[in-house]
């Protein structure tokens, strides 16, 4: 007989974990289809306070406090000799001051050994092979890890898969990008050299005429992360030789004072290029995508996994009003939702590589009050429009750059 | 016609101020009769906070060596003694859209069609077309290139008139954000779709890529210097003199005009400077033609103002040696000017230069238009500096309602500027009216429309055998506009060969 569940979650990152949780948390029978065997690597290891109001609710929160996670209480950022600070207690909008850079190995494992024992079925090195949609109940087909083929049937289907993308490649949803060509090539340090009080908080480090940056995201066991990002052509050039330019970037990294001089790598360094997707359609008869199954800018503001964690969130939320018999807008209160944050960003990053954002960043003729609305921009609550640099973020970012130069 | 003969101009507009000069320069006895106590017009300055505050003019092209402008300056004796500052040459003006798309406009046909090609790298043919288009265009005005006549001209070829802007410039490209940005600059001559002729676009659009340039310290010192020359050569502009009637001889001439302090001035010809609508009223509706009356009190004008004046704390807001026209509703050019929650949906922001600013500015003008209905109910009163009346609390109430909300835009787009003021001050559409004696407080006068061309255009010459007609309704407005309507105003006294001639030594 085919299994029945309410809900088929696939991928078991954070977007997978938080719309488990909420499924269950609604009432709902879940089961998780993860591909991969974890703990297990990932990139995006810096969160956004933003996303600490869900993990609290969620109940999720103490497991992740009881790993000892690094606390980020702001970003860094640094251009040619110049420091830009922000503190997310003097953020605009009412919300967290603090979140905290995660190993993603860690978090993402306690999470869904947490939603585990909410009462979620959690199955990995379940890879899903194929997905059967209809207006009332959706047909998943999964290999385990043993080779072995099940189908299982559900009500609903949440794509919670980043950059195995599913659905989208399954329901042919990609479109592709307008942007450049971006790539990231990143390591673990040793960096035990740091001070306590200068290694709380993501560091980036604008070069190459704002074509490049690097960063540093410390980690509360003594190791940091570190990678450059570029265009495809400049990190492949990064990568190659074992990672020799990418070495020597990382050694002489501004505005460290020579702390990473020296230093000792945990693993060499990797390369994922070409990262930034997106999909024409968020949703769909019996589906619904979350996460980076969904649309991916850059890593740039670490917006990632709390887009994730937000989305995750949202669109369980919907599910379970579906699947309660309430009819859903899944064009408004999903689909554009998200998309207004998504742009929230967007303008935020094209900017930062315009180097507009620079220039807000690095003018003294910007006020405290624009810096305190931009903070908030940078802790995530791009939904408070409240907030002007929310509200109208696509004229306020550029007018604030042309009047600091003017 | 005879040289020594008196001729009145009523008004001290500019175009009033021009035609007065050419007629004094070529020996006519000519009284300018204005009834503010200062002339220009539009070029009217005031002041305060030791600020001067433009109030019609914030920058004016073709003023580059040998441009039209630039000529008729020199002819006039006038341009030497200007104090004027170059915008900036590659934004002069920056339009800015709803959707956060910034565009400047530069100085030059190359610099202009290069900036538009950096925002919009799809549509260079598109750019180049529409440039072409707005040369082409200019060709067809023989008098704005200094000519008597040309290849194609549009008064053999009226339909040059009939094309609108809006629809021409979307038919020349699918990219309506570069229609937008290419006529960003509409509220210069208040465009609207659908109304608005390509020709009113090109001459304006293309001066100012033929070199714009702000005045340092107002506008006004055009009027002063115009002002001094007309006495130069014997002619006399006279203050609060407020015509408001004439007196007739049988075979229906003027020979005098009566003013309101009861001085009578006689001539044997009379220049009005004063908008149709206003010229017909003073001089009595039986005088002209029935048809003429009807057209001039039926066509349409152009929206009036609402202005606003900041003056800033010293060094403290920053100078900006561009124009902004920020717009925040997506329909350009069809924008909402009744008083909504959305008002304004269009504001244009120019700083003041003085011969002290540097790094900073002292003040900056801001315009945004607004119906003139929504000051109906206080429509009967009358406040200028010679006419001391008093308006109701509610007016001022509004009129501070309206200042707020445009500062709010202003920090949309400035952000910060609020906490930089150090004093507002605004005028209405009734100030307008009560100093510029438009209808409804027009800020441009009669509104071209390409539907109806003949209906939009007034002709110098009138059925009172010796009254004729100046200003910013015969060709087109603004300074070069009402400029060039003088010009050929005075060709009704003076050999237009012989002007032309003489500006042309500039070249």
């Amino acid at each position: 007989m085919t299994k029945e569940v309410d809900v088929v979650v696939i991928g078991a990152g954070p977007a997978g974990s938080v719309a488990s949780s909420k499924l269950i948390k609604e009432g709902l029978k879940v089961l998780v289809l993860e591909k991969m065997q974890f703990p297990r690597f990932v990139i995006g290891e810096s969160l956004l306070p933003y996303s600490m109001g869900f993990l609290s609710e969620l109940g999720l929160l103490p497991v992740v406090e009881a790993l000892k996670f690094q606390i980020k209480t702001g970003a860094c950022f640094y251009h040619e000799g110049e420091r830009c600070d922000f503190l997310f207690e003097n953020q605009f909008s009412e919300g967290w001051s603090y979140t905290y850079q995660v190993k993603r190995a860690d978090f993402d494992h306690a999470l869904i050994k947490e939603v585990e024992k909410q009462g979620a079925e959690v199955a990995f090195q379940a890879e899903v092979t194929d997905v059967q949609t209809s207006p009332g109940k959706q047909v998943v087909t999964y290999r385990d890890g043993n080779g072995d083929v099940h189908a299982v049937q559900c009500r609903f289907v949440m794509d919670a898969s980043g950059y195995g993308r599913v659905l989208p490649q399954m329901f042919n949803l990609e479109v592709p990008v307008s942007t450049p060509h971006r790539g990231a090539v990143f390591a673990h340090i040793d960096d035990r050299k740091r001070t306590p009080d200068a290694g709380r908080n993501i560091f980036v480090h604008a070069f190459n005429d704002n074509t490049a940056w690097i960063w540093s995201i410390p980690f509360s066991d003594g190791t940091a992360s570190v990678g450059i990002v570029g265009n495809t052509d400049f990190v492949e050039e990064c990568y190659a030789d074992g990672g020799k330019l990418f070495k020597k970037c990382v050694a002489e990294f501004p505005g460290l004072n020579g702390r990473y001089d020296g230093v000792e790598f945990m693993f060499e360094p990797r390369l994922i290029v070409n990262y930034a997707v997106s999909v024409k359609q968020v949703y769909g008869e019996g589906y619904v995508l979350c996460g980076n199954s969904t649309e991916f800018l850059d890593p740039i503001f670490s917006s990632g996994v709390t887009l994730a964690i937000f989305s995750g969130y949202k669109a369980a939320a919907l599910v379970a009003k579906q699947l309660n018999g309430e009819s859903v807008d899944w064009e408004n209160d999903y689909s554009e939702m998200l998309k207004k944050g998504i742009d929230v960003f967007r303008t935020y990053v094209q900017a930062w590589y315009e180097g507009t954002l620079g220039d807000i960043f690095f003018s003294s003729r910007t006020d405290d009050q624009i810096r305190q609305q931009i903070c908030s921009v940078l802790a995530g609550y791009v939904w408070d429009e409240t907030n002007p640099f929310v509200k109208k973020h696509n004229t306020l970012v550029n007018a604030v750059a042309h009047i600091v130069k003017m | 016609m005879e040289q020594g003969k008196n001729i009145v101009v009523i008004g001290s507009g500019i175009g009033g101020l021009v035609c007065a000069l050419v007629l004094a320069k070529h020996g006519y006895h000519v009284q300018v009769l204005e009834k503010n106590h200062q002339i220009g017009g539009s070029l009217q300055v005031f002041s305060r906070d030791k600020q001067i505050f433009d109030t019609g003019v914030h920058y004016v092209g073709g003023l580059d060596k040998g441009e039209n402008l630039y000529q008729i300056f020199k002819y006039l004796e006038i341009f030497d003694e200007l104090e004027i500052k170059r915008l900036d040459e590659h934004a002069f003006d920056v339009i800015r859209l709803s959707n956060g798309l910034s565009v400047n406009h530069g100085m030059g046909y190359e610099n202009f069609k290069g900036q538009l090609k950096n925002s919009f790298p799809d549509n260079h043919e598109d750019i180049d077309m529409i440039c072409t288009e707005i040369q082409e265009f200019c060709t067809c005005f023989p008098l704005y290139n200094l000519e008597l006549d040309s290849g194609r001209n549009y008064v053999e070829h009226p339909e040059v008139l009939q094309v609108g802007a809006w629809e021409h410039v979307s038919a020349l490209t699918d990219n309506e954000d570069l229609v937008k940005v290419i006529l960003g600059s509409g509220p210069l001559y208040a465009g609207i779709r659908g109304v608005t002729p390509f020709y009113v676009v090109a001459l304006i659009l293309n001066s100012f890529i033929k070199g714009s340039y702000r005045f340092v310290n107002g506008g006004s010192q055009i009027a002063r210097l115009l002002m001094k020359r007309i006495s130069e050569h014997g002619g006399k502009v006279s203050r609060r003199k407020e015509v408001v009637s004439a007196s007739y001889n049988e075979s229906g001439s003027i020979t005098s005009l009566n003013c309101s302090d009861g001085s009578v001035f006689a001539c044997d010809f009379v220049v009005s400077n004063l908008h149709p609508k206003e010229t017909i009223r003073i001089l009595g509706k039986e005088h002209f033609k029935n048809a003429f009356v009807n057209r001039v009190f039926s066509v349409p004008n152009t929206i009036a103002p609402f202005m606003l004046y900041l003056s800033f704390h010293k060094n403290a807001f920053p100078y900006s040696n561009s124009n902004y026209y920020d717009y925040f509703t997506d329909d350009i050019w069809n924008e909402e000017f009744r008083f909504s929650s959305d008002w304004p949906q269009m504001i244009f922001t120019s700083a003041q230069v003085s011969k002290y600013t540097r790094e900073f500015t002292d003040s900056v003008s801001v315009m945004c238009y607004m119906d003139f209905n929504e000051f109906r109910k206080w429509e009967d009163s009358v406040r200028t500096i010679v006419k001391e009346g008093k308006r109701q609390e509610d007016y001022e109430s509004f009129k501070k309602i309206c200042e707020n909300r445009v500062i709010d835009r202003l920090e949309e787009r400035f952000p910060g500027i609020r906490s930089k003021i150090k004093n507002v001050y605004s005028s209405t559409p009734l100030t307008y009216r009560d100093y510029i004696s438009t209808p409804d407080g027009s800020m441009y006068g009669i509104q071209k429309d390409f539907n109806s061309i003949h209906r939009t255009q007034i002709n110098t010459k009138t059925h009172i055998p010796n009254l004729f007609l100046t200003g910013q309704n015969i060709i087109f407005h603004g300074i070069l506009g009402a400029t060039i309507g003088a010009l050929v105003t005075s060709f009704n006294f003076v050999d237009n060969k012989l002007i032309i001639e003489k500006i042309k030594i500039y070249d």
